[in-house]
C-alpha cells in the first residue's frame, strides 16, 4: 500500500498536478456560482432603487428604466 | 425542431434551460472525474517508459484540451454574436474567458510538474509550451479588453474580434509537436488513427476528456445566466425574474 502510494517516487509531482487540478474545479464552481448570486442581489438593489420601494414584495413597475447598465 | 432553436435564442427561455441544465451538467461531470481519477491513479498500469509520473496526463490532456475548445468555442460564439446579432451568443462568450484561463493555467502546471521528473525542467521555450503559454495571454488580453469598455455592446464587439484573430494560435498549439522539434511528446490521441495508448491507460482518459467537457457546460451554463440577467435587466421579464418569478412563465 505504502509502496503504491509513493507511485514510484513521483508522489509529490502527481500531487502537485491533481491538487491544481482539483482547485481548478472547485474554484469554478465557487466563482461561477459567487458571481451568478452577486449579480443578481446588485440588480435586485437597483430594481429597489429605481422603485423607491424596498423589496421584496415590490409591485410597482415600469417605473421609467431609463438608466443603461450599471457599473 | 426549429421551433426549439428560436425558443433557445429567447433570453427567457434560455435563462430558464441554463438554470435547469447546469446541475444536471455538473453532477454527472463531477462523478465521471472520481470514475476517471480512479481509474488513472489505481487501475491504470505504470507506464514503460515514464513509471507512474505518466498518470498526470489525466489532468493534463482534459485541462489543455479544454483550455483550446474553450477558446474556439469563444470565438466561434463572438463570430455569430458579430454576424447574426444575437445577443446570448455574445453573452457566451463573454462567460467562456474565465473558465478557459482556468483550465489553460492548470494544463500549463500540470505540464510544468510532468516536465521536471521528464525532462528534468519544470519550463523550455518549446513550441507547444510557447503557444500554451500565449493562449493564456490572450485570454486575459481578452478579459482585459472586455473590462475596458463602459458600453457591453462595444465591449462584445471588440472582444469577439480579438478572440476571432486569436483563433490563429490554436492550430498552432494543436499541430507545434508535429510541425517543430519539440520537448513536447506527440499526439496520444488522433481522431484518424488509432490511439498510440492501450485499452487500460485509454478509457480513464477518455472518461476525464468527458468529464472536463460536461464541466465547462455545467460551469458555462451558470454564468451565462447571470450575463443574460444582467443584459437584459431592462426587459419585463428579468426584473420579474429578480422579484421570484420564473423566467418562462413571466415572458
Amino acid at each position: 500500500m505504502a509502496q503504491s502510494l509513493a507511485m514510484g517516487g513521483y508522489a509529490g509531482y502527481l500531487f502537485t498536478a491533481y491538487g491544481v487540478t482539483a482547485l481548478v474545479v472547485v474554484g469554478n464552481i465557487i466563482a461561477a456560482r459567487r458571481r451568478f448570486r452577486r449579480t443578481k442581489q446588485r440588480l435586485r438593489d437597483q430594481l429597489a432603487r429605481r422603485a423607491g420601494v424596498p423589496l421584496p414584495g415590490d409591485k410597482e413597475r415600469g417605473r421609467g428604466p431609463t438608466v443603461g447598465r450599471e457599473a | 425542431m426549429w421551433t426549439w432553436f428560436f425558443r433557445l435564442a429567447s433570453p427567457p427561455h434560455f435563462y430558464a434551460l441554463a438554470g435547469k441544465l447546469s446541475w444536471w451538467l455538473l453532477i454527472p461531470a463531477l462523478i465521471l472525474v472520481v470514475i476517471g481519477t480512479w481509474g488513472g491513479l489505481v487501475l491504470a498500469p505504470p507506464d514503460y517508459q515514464q513509471g507512474d509520473a505518466f498518470r498526470i496526463i489525466y489532468v493534463h490532456v482534459p485541462s489543455a484540451y479544454l483550455s483550446m475548445m474553450i477558446y474556439v468555442t469563444m470565438a466561434l460564439a463572438g463570430a455569430i454574436g458579430l454576424i447574426w446579432r444575437i445577443k446570448i451568443a455574445h453573452a457566451v462568450a463573454a462567460s467562456c474567458a474565465s473558465i478557459g484561463a482556468s483550465f489553460t493555467f492548470a494544463a500549463l502546471v500540470t505540464g510544468a510538474v510532468w516536465g521536471k521528473p521528464m525532462w528534468g525542467t519544470y519550463w523550455e521555450w518549446d513550441p507547444r509550451l510557447t503557444s500554451e503559454l500565449i493562449l493564456l495571454f490572450l485570454y486575459f488580453g481578452y478579459m482585459g479588453l472586455r473590462g475596458a469598455f463602459d458600453d457591453v455592446n462595444q465591449a462584445d464587439r471588440a472582444s469577439a474580434i480579438l478572440a476571432i484573430a486569436g483563433v490563429v494560435n490554436i492550430p498552432i498549439i494543436h499541430f507545434s509537436v508535429v510541425w517543430w522539434a519539440s520537448l513536447h511528446q506527440g499526439p496520444t490521441l488522433s481522431k484518424l488513427e488509432v490511439p498510440s495508448i492501450s485499452g487500460a491507460m485509454l478509457w480513464p482518459l477518455l472518461t476525464m476528456i468527458l468529464a472536463f467537457t460536461l464541466f465547462f457546460l455545467g460551469i458555462l451554463a451558470m454564468r451565462v445566466r447571470g450575463e443574460v440577467l444582467e443584459r437584459e435587466f431592462q426587459a419585463r421579464w428579468a426584473q420579474d425574474v429578480l422579484r421570484g418569478a420564473s423566467p418562462v412563465s413571466a415572458n
